[in-house]
């Protein structure tokens, strides 16, 4: 019953609060200083035009009307036509989404099991010398700003070392090879591999410091446990003791993981732009150029909604794992 | 002091919790129901005087301290302190009254600032209530607390300190901004035996002494006598039984007091002590409707408890809220107390609870 | 039952390392556990029975090691076995323990049988459900609904969680359950009914219980034997009625007085001033003499040794220099003390 009503509980949050966001975007966007029409036009057109513009844009009706089609067209994942190209916004990003996933989340994903490894090896061996050097670097490391820590990658394995090319997702060449192939062939080339490496070890290197340090913390502290100790007495051998100081020790880390892939995929903006890596973030610093606000709107509600949807499966995940959880509520 | 008005003096006192509600509750319009925490206490506290208030964990006896000193609204009900609500104060009255009124905790260990010394923990109270001559006002209260010498201690920070120095540390900030009242969350359970005694006797001292009047809240009966005139015991946000401290260890009348009571080891290997025969445990005070609270673990229950009991006088000195001990139903009104105003100076009385009944 | 004791502990000292040097916790203590004793360690905080409990678990922190005397269960040295070695053939199969903190010692993310299980597994030839039958007796014993092995810990309330970890401690019948102050944080009512299944347990089952606790009141009650202990060193060893009638060490006497009593609610309690040392290197003295009104030149220089209280008893030693002049001075104050005893009987019987 409880369970139930857990479930019941977070969905109706999770659908809240993607609500909540649509409604802040659309309010944003329309209480953006200037005309919307001098904007998508230019300025000074003549007043024909932009009659006609408003019109076609359904800027004419009332506000609420705007406001349903809005959601509606949300809901349809239809939301609005980019004035870059005159697609649909959807149509137009859903490979730089895809493209920005197949950055985030394996380099993230990564980052947070070599974390875990890094975190669990420093916190049971306390006072060694591995505790002494390895969250120094990390967090130096952590701390450098990332489209800083991606020039330096360049420069390092694209420049001097010449082992990797320094930028974009694919070479043109090998991309117009496949263009008669399904849209995922390109992913499975020699080329899309040799790109990849320095985005994606970027971002590992970059998002690695937080789960070590944390998961250090976590160790600590569950090895202080009084139910640690209760399982040494009663004769537990050490492998099911680390198993089970594993399994409680991740709870903080799985908690911050959907926080650290979004942070990431706003972060990317930043590393998309310098590798020419054609991503969300990328797409989104087009779209601002472009003043693009349809797709740029888009673009900012996917990554609220990654972080809602991600928070939502955590807890989820969590009520599993941990019993505690549904029936503390 | 002999005047009429009491020090503090409370009336019916209700602090209720409401419930976390979710979202889900929210939109089903679901009222939960509230945690009766404090349910109807009533009592007067004159000067020089000490009040024990006895209960297990989860009696109310935390909240109801919380509520005395301002921390908590209280649902319903008066505090009255030196005749005047506290409910009408305003922002000086109420510095005045954090003056007047200074708490000790239970837990020495983390009462303290870590970070300051004896004499910088004590100056600061003396700041904040904005005091003059600090300094011999220090040395004053150490004394008074017994660590002397008192340039040994003045620079000690609380790690230098044992547990039981540091209760006394605790104590003289609470004397230093010399209160009429003050209010000690169990100051001995976390004590040694050894040091015990020593704070119990200061305690005491400080009411006979120098004119400090308490409220002492503890979940052991064996330390209460050395502090307290007067007892309360508390079961599930209500008083059952309240007396003279040595009427109600002596003669205790309530069921659940009885049980208090022989569920203390004797320091004794020859006494053959009966264990008490309680069974299960307290729950929560949630919609728990009329009736005795006690009435599902009582051994003495009976048919009657369903209707929830008035307080009766047993003596002017004792109070029980028992339907053991009314004389027979009918008379029981008679013999119930209805509320507090009329009571003999200096004696504490339960709640009555009129309106609680079908 | 034979003659050799269960657990003896012999000349067993106790150090940890830190950066002043090696702290002793445990000095020269000795005392033996029978079959089917109930033997109480009583002392303050500090006292060195925390230290001397992990040591006999061989559960010491990193930092802590047993650097003089022996351990040693049914006529076996443990103190030097292998981590292996004792999850083996020691742990729970022998020697139990109901720890201090048990709101804490139940895994909060595995139901409580599931625990059970392991240990069976791990200590036992039962098979799970085997397991779980003789577990749902074990909650039979200590009054917990026996359908109720399934839930986590966090369903139960702090009562039934102590009472599941005696469970739990019983489960294996292990010769000796060692408990480290099984009521600390539990309500007074609550606290008697634990004590209440302990003690059917040393009644029925026959275990051996070596409790630690600061309460002497407790020991008093329950306990056959009990060890007295202060500053790392054993102040006395007897059976608790002559503990409680005849103490010889100023530290026992003190700390009875200290102990308030319900039935006198107005008797004076001792004060004890002073805390235990702190003991950097070897005990080379008395660790009780700051604290001690007995205590002479003499009390400094060398550590009493632990004897006979008197000649003609055999179960009964006591560690100090002065123990006939205390006697002797107690034994005038004795008579006043106890004779209000006897009057104020059964008040909570009363009626």
């Amino acid at each position: 019953m409880s369970k139930v009503r857990f479930f019941l509980k977070r969905i109706t949050q999770t659908v809240f609060l993607l609500w909540l966001v649509l409604t802040f975007l659309f309010f944003l966007f329309r209480l953006m200083p200037g005309d919307i029409s001098d904007i998508l036009l230019y300025q000074g057109a003549d007043p024909d035009t932009v009659a006609e513009f408003e019109e076609s844009w359904g800027l004419n009706d009332p506000l609420y009307v705007q406001y349903f089609q809005y959601i509606y067209n949300f809901i349809l994942l239809e939301p609005g036509y980019s004035v870059q190209t005159n697609e649909p916004v959807w149509d137009f990003v859903k490979m730089n989404i895809f493209n920005t996933f197949i950055l985030a989340a394996p380099a993230i994903t990564l980052a947070y099991i070599l974390g875990a490894v890094i975190g669990t090896v420093t916190g049971t061996k306390r006072g060694g010398k591995l505790e002494k050097f390895v969250p120094v670097p990390l967090l130096t490391i952590g701390a450098i700003p990332e489209f800083f820590l991606a020039i330096l990658m360049i420069i390092v394995f694209a420049g001097f070392l010449g082992w990797f090319p320094t930028s974009s997702m694919i070479d043109p060449a090998v991309a117009n090879q496949y263009s008669d192939d399904p849209w995922w062939r390109i992913y499975f080339t020699q080329s899309f591999a040799m790109h990849f490496v320095l985005p994606f070890t970027t971002v590992v290197l970059r998002y690695l410091f937080l789960p070590s340090l944390i998961m250090r913390t976590s160790v600590v502290e569950v090895l202080g446990q009084d139910f640690i100790f209760y399982k040494r007495v009663t004769g537990l051998p050490k492998s099911a003791r680390l198993k089970s100081i594993a399994k409680h020790s991740s709870l903080p880390v799985i908690t911050l993981y959907p926080i650290s892939m979004a942070r990431a995929i706003g972060g990317l903006v930043l590393i998309e732009t310098v590798f020419n890596w054609p991503g969300m973030g990328y797409a989104l610093v087009q779209a601002v150029l472009a003043r693009d606000f349809a797709t740029v709107q888009f673009v900012f509600f996917v990554i609220a909604a990654f972080v809602i949807v991600a928070n939502f499966v955590i807890d989820i995940f969590y009520s599993v794992i941990d019993p505690r959880v549904s029936l503390d509520d | 002091m002999t005047s009429d008005m009491p020090l503090l003096q409370v009336k019916n006192l209700e602090k209720y919790y409401d419930q976390q509600a979710g979202i889900v509750d929210w939109i089903l319009r679901k009222d939960s129901d509230p945690v009766q925490a404090v349910d109807g206490v009533s009592f007067r506290l004159d000067e020089n005087e000490s009040l024990g208030v006895i209960g297990e964990s989860g009696c109310g006896k935390t909240t109801l301290i919380e509520t005395l000193i301002g921390l908590h609204e209280p649902t319903s009900g008066e505090i009255l302190f030196k005749g005047t609500d506290v409910s009408t104060f305003d922002k000086g009255d109420w510095k005045q009254f954090r003056r007047e009124v200074q708490m000790i905790f239970q837990d020495p260990f983390n009462a303290l600032d870590p970070k300051l010394s004896v004499r910088e923990t004590l100056e600061e109270q003396l700041k904040i209530h904005d005091i003059d001559e600090r300094d011999r006002r220090i040395r004053d209260v150490l004394e008074q607390v017994e660590l002397s010498p008192v340039d040994n201690y003045l620079d000690r920070l609380p790690k230098q300190l044992s547990g039981g120095q540091k209760q006394r540390v605790s104590i003289a900030r609470a004397l230093i901004v010399e209160p009429e009242l003050i209010l000690a969350d169990e100051p001995v359970s976390m004590l040694d035996v050894s040091t015990q005694a020593a704070i119990l006797q200061l305690l005491s001292d400080l009411i006979d002494d120098f004119g400090v009047s308490m409220v002492y809240i503890s979940h052991d009966l064996s330390t209460v006598s050395y502090v307290c005139h007067q007892l309360q015991v508390m079961y599930l946000g209500r008083v059952v039984e309240s007396g003279a401290t040595e009427v109600v260890l002596n003669e205790p009348k309530h069921p659940y007091t009885r049980a208090l009571l022989s569920a203390i080891p004797i320091p004794d290997s020859e006494a053959e002590r009966e264990r008490t025969e309680l069974p299960g445990t307290p729950g929560d005070p949630i919609n728990i409707g009329n009736g005795c609270r006690f009435r599902d673990r009582c051994p003495d229950r009976m048919e009657l408890c369903d209707k929830t009991p008035e307080s009766y006088a047993l003596s002017t000195d004792h109070h029980v809220a028992c339907h053991l001990h009314s004389e027979h139903d009918d008379q029981g009104d008679l013999n119930a107390v209805s509320s507090s105003g009329d009571v003999a100076n200096g004696q504490s009385i339960s709640a009555g609870e009129g309106g609680d009944e079908l | 039952m034979s003659d050799d004791p269960l657990l003896e502990v012999e000349n067993l000292t106790v150090q940890y390392k830190t950066k002043e040097g090696m702290l002793t916790a445990v000095s020269d203590a000795s005392f033996a556990v029978s079959e089917g004793e109930y033997f109480g360690v009583v002392g303050e905080s500090g006292c060195g029975k925390s230290t001397l409990l992990l040591s006999i678990l061989n559960a010491l922190d990193s930092n802590g090691q047993v650097t003089n005397g022996v351990i040693r269960y049914k006529g076996e040295e443990i103190q030097d076995l292998s981590e292996q070695e004792l999850n083996q053939r020691i742990r729970w199969k022998e020697i139990a323990y109901i720890p201090q903190g048990s709101m804490n010692s139940l895994d909060p993310l595995e139901r409580i049988s599931t625990q059970a299980v392991q240990l069976a597994g791990l200590h036992s030839d039962l098979n799970e459900e085997e397991a779980l039958t003789k577990f749902e007796e074990m909650f039979e014993i200590v009054g917990i609904d026996p359908e109720r092995i399934h839930d986590y810990p966090h369903q139960f309330s702090g009562g039934m969680k102590q009472r599941a970890i005696i469970a739990l401690a019983l489960f294996l019948e292990p010769s000796l359950i060692i408990a480290d102050e099984p009521t600390t944080a539990l309500d007074v009512i609550m606290q008697d009914q634990i004590f209440k299944h302990i003690d059917d347990i040393v009644d029925r089952v026959g275990t051996s219980i070596m409790l630690i606790t600061h309460d002497i009141a407790v020991v008093f009650e329950s306990c056959d034997r009990m060890a007295v202990m202060h500053g790392g060193q054993i102040a006395e060893v007897g059976p608790v009625t002559r503990i409680d009638n005849e103490p010889h060490h100023p530290y026992s006497t003190l700390l009875q007085e200290a102990f308030p009593d319900i039935r006198e609610p107005n008797r004076d309690l001792s004060v004890i001033e002073g805390k235990p040392p702190r003991q950097i290197g070897e005990t080379d003295y008395c660790t009780f003499v700051d604290r001690c009104p007995w205590a002479t030149e003499e009390c400094r220089e060398a550590p009493p040794p632990l004897e006979r209280a008197e000649a003609d008893r055999s179960d009964h030693f006591v560690s100090c220099f002065r123990k006939d002049d205390v006697r002797e001075e107690n034994e005038q104050g004795t008579d006043d003390r106890k004779a209000p005893n006897q009057k104020s009987g059964s008040l909570a019987n009363d009626e």
